[in-house]
């Protein structure tokens, strides 16, 4: 009795092909492959999110960017309408749009704070005092907080991450200023917001061990440093400064959207790693070293901005710039109360899982969890049943190796899928795509670049490559280099206050790695489809974020 | 001294309550005169001149014969023009009587010893008493005669204005309204050319956003009729109503401008070193700007107006206004909110294709 069910809902099916016009491949949260449970929540609770948060905000041309699995790796669309609905989904757009236009801030702190008290009960747990039956209470409560919280997401992310597409359009027709100009980074750098305050916690941390001479530590290995500090008087000092600095920021994991990868809050040796890091660079996190400065500069240029604005539009060109400042602000802050401590509290819980079941001996180990759908887990976590899942998570385990070889196999996953005529037209109709798509508008052979991209973050640099492929190789990033990756989320933004460079296969004009560059001055381009595969490690690159041009130097 | 008479009125005298003795024109004129707005100097030929010069030279009965006699409902084109051009040369053959026209020329000589010009250029238009009302609109029917210089033009213009009552327009216009053939008199503004130096228009509150915070004033080199017609490009001053502060400005290179020649307008090229320059002195627009501010006040509702720079005078003599009418269309203040979810719509979400 399977109903007719041989295929999970995310798989990319004939019927996807045929009724959406083009896929596009995106590496963006969906690489590494997804482990099966997560896979469940990605898709379960996270794809439709995007459906609720831009219903919600009733986009007139799209249901928001529809996202499913090709081989298991992420493949994008638009969400497409009915035509009869357009006007309809207009109206309303423009009824809620407003309340966002006239204080973008406030509506993204609004939401930051039902974040908070959505995450408050799930800090404060002692999980392991839970009985097994309680856990499957837990496993509820954590599903129904992947609900709530996504919803509030994409309703500020719909809601807010749009309008500066359209400041970018208006700055470009109305004062001739392209984004890959540096006075348009200079223009829509955000305020602090916690991410970055936590990034710079990290480099205090780094000069506080500097200024302690605990430097020598830090020369062990990661999960030795910790181990070594506290033999020492002023090492326990330091590790009181890192606890305070945990206290708030530990619910974070090494990758943004999966469960299987560890986090501050169960491995303080990550934080280490981050924190060796800033060290290299005397402890000095750029972005607010000279916040101050930089918001004064900003506040002048964009005096002098507007005053070039025709006097009809600038009031209109005044409130967009705030609606992209906003949007930075939105970016990283939402990321910071809500998306990473969801994850976080999800992760706890399987792993607490998986401790019972590997106690009962329906699992091998601990990790083996994440090889299993939260129906398979609650169905064994009452049941005690030894045996249960060894066979099944063993075939799950060599099905999700097999769609992990086929990462960098273009043939077989292919960057598009249908016909790539429709894409510009797709990217017209659904400017949310931008958020991982973007087409580069030169042929890099003509140019006589290594690649193009398709959009990016102003300025000219050279150096020396480094291929990061996902976040389990964050340690090899050595500071100054130009790194080149398939896509950042907010978990990679550390790594920002380093590097020289930065090149992504993914991404457009809303995307992270474009945000973050932005705000911390880093020349990037992105979008070039191919630079992972045509880069190594040790290669030799100029990375011309001003016309989005990467090329190889000797 | 012919102040006070009941033929002439000098615009300062005239009032909003004058219209049947001044037009519509010359009392709007005496408005701005009282509240301190420099018009262009100048006075009322009142429309008992007119009613005098048709009875006392009777061309008046010889008009009533006529219509009794030959044509009095034209049906052709043919019959309307013929008979316009009869009645008309009625009006141009006849004198005005001793009285009134020694009235007028002492008038004339008074305008002249004011500014320091003898024989200066005058307009001479006709200011129907008709005209502006809301229930017959004569605006516009009547000619304007520009740059008449010396009493013997003077005379033979005021004839022609009073003629254009029965041009074959207005004839047709009375006709179809059903009015009198000699419904609505008329006034005749004499009044002092602004030559020129830059001209243009003015708005006390943005036509297009509804702002009412700032004046725009846009103008040209020559007669403001370039900046009317858009013949060329044209500076664009925003002055702060609040600080009369210039709040932004744009000098743009203007090509081509019109001035005003002998006979009639012309169309010509600005000389190449002109054009980049701005056709008005910082102090220029703040006064401009101040006048219109004032005129608005009094009015209570956003205007429109035209102005002048006279190059024959020195600041502030120099600045006219030449005209002020409510601006009629004026968009109700769309917030920049509106428009920009106009733009989200249009722009980032084009639901039509």
């Amino acid at each position: 009795m399977h109903y007719g069910r041989t295929q999970m809902p995310w798989e990319i099916t004939d019927y996807d092909l045929e009724h959406y016009p083009v896929w596009v491949r995106t590496p963006a949260h969906t690489e590494p492959v997804m482990t099966p449970l997560y896979c469940e929540f990605w898709y379960g609770y996270m794809v439709d999110g995007i459906r609720r948060g831009c219903g919600k905000n009733s986009l007139p041309t799209t249901l928001g960017y529809f996202w499913k699995l090709y081989k298991g790796h992420g493949y994008l669309t638009r969400g497409i309408p009915l035509t009869e609905e357009i006007p309809q989904r207009e109206a309303k757009y423009r009824e809620k749009m407003a309340e966002i236009i006239e204080d973008p801030f406030g509506y993204a702190d609004k939401l930051f704070v039902k974040f908070d008290e959505l995450m408050a009960p799930f800090s404060k747990m002692n999980i392991e005092q839970l009985s097994r039956e309680e856990l499957i209470d837990h496993i509820h409560d954590i599903i129904d907080l992947h609900i709530k919280s996504i919803a509030h997401y994409f309703d500020g992310w719909f809601a807010i991450t749009p309008l500066p597409g359209l400041f970018q359009q208006l700055a470009g027709d109305l004062a001739g200023l392209e984004p890959t100009d540096p006075l348009y980074s200079k223009l829509t750098i955000s305020t602090g917001n916690p991410l970055y305050q936590s990034n710079s916690g990290i480099a205090d941390l780094a000069r506080l061990a500097l200024d302690l001479k605990l430097d020598k530590y830090f020369k062990l290995s990661d999960k030795d440093v910790l181990k070594a500090l506290e033999q020492d008087e002023v090492g326990k000092k330091w590790l009181n400064s890192m606890d305070k600095f945990l206290e708030i920021n530990k619910w974070k994991l090494l990758r943004m959207y999966e469960f299987c990868e560890p986090g501050w809050y169960d491995k303080p040796a990550l934080l280490v790693a981050d924190i060796k890091r800033y060290m290299e660079v005397g402890g000095v996190h750029k972005i607010d070293e000279d916040r101050d400065k930089k918001k004064e500069e900003r506040d002048s240029l964009t005096k002098e901005f507007l005053s070039k604005i025709p006097e009809a539009q600038r009031g209109l060109m005044e409130k967009l710039l705030v609606c992209s400042r906003a949007a930075n602000y939105w970016s990283e802050g939402s990321a910071w109360h809500g998306e990473f401590k969801r994850m976080a509290f999800g992760r706890r819980c399987f792993i607490e899982c998986g401790k019972r079941l590997v106690q009962d001996g329906a699992i091998e180990k601990v990790d083996d969890i994440f090889m299993l759908f939260t129906d398979e887990i609650i169905s064994t976590l009452g049941n005690r049943e030894k045996g249960r899942y060894i066979q099944l998570i063993n075939e799950r385990k060599k099905e999700w190796e097999g769609y992990k070889a086929l990462t960098q196999k273009q043939d077989e996953i292919p960057s598009f899928l249908g016909d790539p005529n429709q894409i510009p037209e797709m990217l017209r109709l659904d400017p949310t795509l931008s958020v991982s798509i973007s087409q580069p508008k030169e042929n890099a052979e003509k140019v006589g670049a290594l690649c193009v991209g398709g959009a990016g973050s102003p300025g000219i640099v050279e150096g020396v490559a480094r291929v990061i492929w996902d976040e389990t190789h964050f340690d090899e990033i050595k500071k100054g280099e130009i790194m080149v990756c398939p896509m950042t989320s907010a978990t990679w933004t550390p790594l920002f206050g380093i590097i020289k460079a930065l090149v992504c296969d993914s991404g457009g004009s809303l995307s992270h790695p474009v945000i973050v560059s932005r705000e911390y001055g880093l020349p990037a381009v992105v979008g070039t489809g191919d630079a992972t595969q045509k880069i190594q490690t040790g290669d030799k690159l100029r990375v011309d974020g001003d016309l989005l041009r990467v090329y190889k130097i000797s | 001294m012919t102040d006070g008479n009941e033929w002439i009125k000098f615009f300062e005298e005239c009032g909003r309550n004058d219209t049947s003795l001044v037009g519509g024109k010359c009392a709007n004129l005496g408005e701005m005169c009282k509240i301190g707005v420099p018009v262009p100097p100048g006075f009322a030929i009142t429309t008992k001149v007119y009613d005098t010069f048709l009875n006392a030279t009777n061309i008046a009965g010889k008009i009533k014969k006529y219509i009794d006699e030959s044509i009095s409902n034209p049906t052709t084109m043919e019959e309307l023009n013929k008979m316009a051009n009869d009645l008309q040369s009625f009006i141009l053959a006849g004198e005005i009587p001793e009285e009134q026209s020694a009235a007028i020329s002492d008038a004339y000589d008074s305008l002249c010893q004011k500014l320091g010009i003898s024989d200066v250029a005058v307009a001479v238009r006709s200011s129907g008493v008709a005209e502006d009302s809301a229930t017959a609109s004569f605006a516009g029917q009547y000619e304007s005669y520009l740059n008449v210089i010396g009493k013997e033009s003077l005379f033979k213009n005021i004839k022609e204005c009073w003629a254009s009552a029965f041009s074959p327009r207005c004839i047709s216009y009375r006709i179809h309204n059903g009015l009198g053939l000699f419904a609505g008199s008329i006034s005749v503004a004499v009044q002092k050319m602004a030559k020129s130096r830059s001209a243009g228009v003015g708005f006390t509150a943005n036509p297009n956003t509804g702002d009412r915070g700032k004046i725009v004033i846009e103008g040209n080199w020559g007669t403001g009729e370039s900046v009317v017609q858009g013949i060329s490009k044209v500076d664009i001053f925003s002055v702060s109503k609040e600080t009369l502060e210039i709040v932004e400005q744009q000098i743009n290179k203007k090509t081509r401008q019109i001035v005003i020649k002998e006979k009639g307008i012309l169309e010509m090229e600005i000389p190449e070193n002109q054009q980049s320059l701005p056709c008005l002195e910082p102090e220029e627009v703040k006064l401009l700007a101040k006048i219109a501010r004032d005129t608005e006040l009094h009015y209570g509702v956003p205007l429109d107006i035209e102005w002048a720079v006279d190059v024959e005078l020195e600041f502030p003599d120099n600045i006219f206004l030449v005209q002020a009418r409510p601006i009629t269309a004026i968009i109700e203040k769309k917030s920049s909110t509106e428009t920009i979810l106009d733009m989200a719509c249009s722009r980032l979400f084009p639901s039509k294709i």
